[in-house]
C-alpha cells in the first residue's frame, strides 16, 4: 500500500469509519452505563421487596385455595395477577402486575378471612401483613427510583443519544 | 450607575437567598410538623395518658440495658389521634424523625397506638426487616396487644407487647438482660445514652435550621467579599512588539471584545531600529556584528476601563477579586436535610434515596387493619 496516502477514498472510508465508531462504539458503551445505573437503581430499591411480596401473594393464595377451593374465582384472579409479575419483564410492566395483585389478593384474603375466621396470629393475617407491608415500602422507593429514571430517559432521548441507545436496546424504565 | 445595579441586584439576589434558607429550614420540620416531639423519657411516649406509671419504668429500665448492649430501642408511642393521617405514615414520620435505633445498625423499633382512631402500628428499622420480619410482628401484636386493645385495656395490652418485642429483639443480639451479649457475636454498641429533647424542638428540625443558617451566612459573607472587594485592573504582559496599523488579530483585540470593551490600547511607537536595520539575527556571539537592542517590553499598563459589557450580576463570567470566584448562584441544592440523625443515632429515612448511616425506617411494618 506505498500509495495509500494518495488513495483518497480509502482515506475517507477509514476516518468515516473511524468517526462510526467513536460515536457508536462510545456512545453504546455510554448509554448501556446510564441504562445499567437505572436497572441497578431498581434491583435495589424496589426489585426486592417486589420479590418478598411476591412470595407472600403466593402463600396467601395457598392458604385461600386451601380454604376456598382451587377452582374459586377470586383464587384464580390472584393466580393470574401473581403470573404476571413473575413474568414481567421490566419496572413499567412490573408495576402494572404489582397493582393487579394488591386488587386480586385484596379479595382473596377478604373472602379467606371470611372463611377461616380471625384466628390471631394464623398464617393469612401474617402473609397479609407481609404483603401489605412489601406493599408500602415499594409505594414509598418508587418516587425517588421514578427520578431517577426520567433523568436517566432525559440523558438518553435527543440526538444521536436516541439512536445509540436504540441500537444498543438502553433503555431506562419507570416503575409507573 | 453600575455600582447602583450592583446592589439592586445583589439586594434581590439576599432575599432569593433568604427565602431559600427559610425553606431549606422548613425542610427539616417535615417530620416534625405533623409528628409530636419525643418526651423526657424518649423510650415510652404516652400523650394520652393510658399507661401506669409501673408500665412506664418498666419500658425505660428494659431500653437503657437493651440499648447500652445493642443500640437496639423499642419505643412505646400512644397518641390520642393521628389528625387525618394513616397509621403506616404516622409511625414512618415519628420512627425517622426520632432517630430510633443505632445509626450504624438500624435496628428501632417503635409501637404506636392511636386512642381515638382505635389503630396500632409497629415499624421495624431496615436493620431488622430480615432478623424481625414483618411476620414476627403481627403475630406479636395479634396475640399479645389485640385481645387488651379491643377491651381498652391499653396498659396491658401494651405491657405485654412490649414484653414480646423485648424479647423477640434480645434473642437476635443474644443479649441476656444483665447488660451483656452472647450467641450472637454482635458487639455492644459503644454508644452514649440517647439525650433528650429540651424546649420540644425535633433534633432534625434545629440541625436543618441551623445548617441553613450557616449556609445563609457563608453566601451573604461571600457575596459582600465580591460586591466589596477593591477591583484590580487586569494587566497582562504580552511581549510582543506593538506596530501601529498592525494587526487586528492581536491578543490586545480579543482580549477587548471578550472582556465586553471595544476600545483597544492604546498603540505604542515601534521600537527604534538597530543600527544597521533590522536584518537577520546573528546566532550567537561570533562574527556579523553586535546583536540589536532588543525591545523595550511591554510591561504592566494600565488598562482602559471596560464599557458596557460588565457582570450580569451573580451568575455571569467569573470575577477572581481576593476571593473565589462565584460562578452559580445561591440556588444551589439546600436539600438533603434529613430527619433525624440523632437521638439514638438511627433515623435517615430513605425515600430511595439513602443518607448518612443509610438506612432507617423504609415503612410497611405491622397493624391493626391488616
Amino acid at each position: 500500500m506505498e500509495n495509500w496516502k494518495e488513495n483518497r477514498r480509502l482515506a475517507a472510508i477509514v476516518l468515516a469509519a473511524a468517526v462510526l465508531l467513536g460515536v457508536f462504539g462510545i456512545g453504546g458503551i455510554k448509554a448501556r452505563g446510564v441504562a445499567r445505573a437505572v436497572q441497578e437503581a431498581y434491583a435495589q430499591s424496589i426489585a426486592g421487596d417486589l420479590a418478598l411480596r411476591a412470595a407472600a401473594a403466593q402463600n396467601i393464595v395457598s392458604v385461600g385455595a386451601a380454604a376456598l377451593g382451587e377452582d374459586a374465582p377470586s383464587v384464580a384472579a390472584a393466580r393470574r395477577a401473581l403470573e404476571m409479575l413473575v413474568a414481567a419483564d421490566g419496572p413499567a410492566r412490573a408495576c402494572e402486575a404489582n397493582t393487579a395483585l394488591t386488587a386480586s389478593v385484596g379479595m382473596l384474603y377478604e373472602e379467606a378471612r371470611k372463611a377461616i375466621g380471625d384466628e390471631k396470629g394464623s398464617v393469612l393475617q401474617t402473609q397479609w401483613s407481609e404483603f401489605l407491608s412489601r406493599g408500602d415500602i415499594i409505594d414509598r422507593a418508587a418516587p425517588a427510583y421514578n427520578e431517577q429514571a426520567r433523568a436517566a430517559q432525559k440523558k438518553l432521548s435527543g440526538f444521536p443519544a436516541s439512536l445509540v441507545s436504540a441500537l444498543v436496546r438502553a433503555r431506562a424504565e419507570q416503575f409507573s | 450607575m453600575k455600582r447602583l445595579r450592583r446592589r439592586w441586584s445583589a439586594l434581590a439576589l439576599l432575599t432569593a437567598l433568604l427565602l431559600t434558607a427559610a425553606a431549606a429550614a422548613g425542610m427539616g420540620t417535615a417530620f416534625a410538623a405533623s409528628t409530636p416531639d419525643p418526651t423526657s423519657d424518649f423510650y415510652v411516649n404516652d400523650y394520652a395518658g393510658v399507661l401506669s406509671d409501673e408500665t412506664k419504668e418498666e419500658i425505660v429500665a428494659k431500653n437503657d440495658g437493651l440499648y447500652a448492649a445493642t443500640g437496639a430501642q423499642i419505643v412505646v408511642t400512644v397518641v390520642q389521634s393521628t389528625g387525618g393521617t394513616s397509621m403506616s405514615q404516622y409511625a414512618y414520620d415519628i420512627a425517622n424523625a426520632w432517630g430510633i435505633g443505632s445509626a450504624e445498625k438500624n435496628n428501632g423499633v417503635l409501637l404506636l397506638l392511636s386512642i381515638d382512631d382505635d389503630d396500632y402500628q409497629c415499624i421495624q428499622g431496615s436493620g431488622l426487616e430480615t432478623l424481625l420480619p414483618t411476620t414476627t410482628l403481627s403475630r406479636i401484636l395479634q396475640e399479645e396487644l389485640e385481645p387488651d386493645f379491643a377491651a381498652k385495656n391499653y396498659d396491658a395490652g401494651v405491657r405485654k407487647a412490649f414484653a414480646s418485642l423485648y424479647g423477640a429483639v434480645c434473642d437476635i443480639y443474644g443479649y441476656t438482660g444483665s447488660g451483656s451479649t452472647a450467641g450472637t457475636g454482635d458487639a455492644a454498641v459503644p454508644a452514649p445514652a440517647p439525650t433528650n429533647t429540651s424546649g420540644g424542638i425535633a433534633v432534625g428540625h434545629r440541625i436543618s435550621t441551623v445548617v441553613g443558617l450557616i449556609l445563609f451566612l457563608a453566601v451573604v459573607i461571600l457575596l459582600i467579599s465580591i460586591f466589596t472587594a477593591p477591583r484590580r485592573r487586569r494587566t497582562y504582559y504580552d511581549p510582543t512588539p506593538r506596530y501601529s496599523g498592525g494587526s487586528s488579530f492581536g491578543s490586545g483585540f480579543f482580549w477587548g471584545s471578550v472582556l465586553g470593551g471595544r476600545r483597544r490600547r492604546p498603540r505604542y511607537p515601534p521600537p527604534p531600529p538597530p543600527p544597521g536595520g533590522w536584518g537577520g539575527r546573528p546566532a550567537g556571539p561570533g562574527p556579523g556584528g553586535p546583536r540589536p537592542p532588543s525591545p523595550p517590553p511591554f510591561s504592566h499598563t494600565p488598562r482602559p476601563p471596560r464599557s458596557g459589557g460588565g457582570f450580569g450580576g451573580f451568575g455571569g463570567a467569573p470575577h477572581k477579586s481576593g476571593g473565589s470566584s462565584a460562578r452559580k448562584g445561591g440556588g444551589g441544592s439546600f436539600g438533603g436535610f434529613g430527619g433525624g440523625a440523632s437521638r439514638g443515632g438511627g433515623g435517615g429515612f430513605r425515600g430511595g434515596a439513602s443518607r448518612g448511616g443509610g438506612g432507617g425506617f423504609r415503612g410497611g411494618g405491622a397493624g391493626r387493619g391488616h
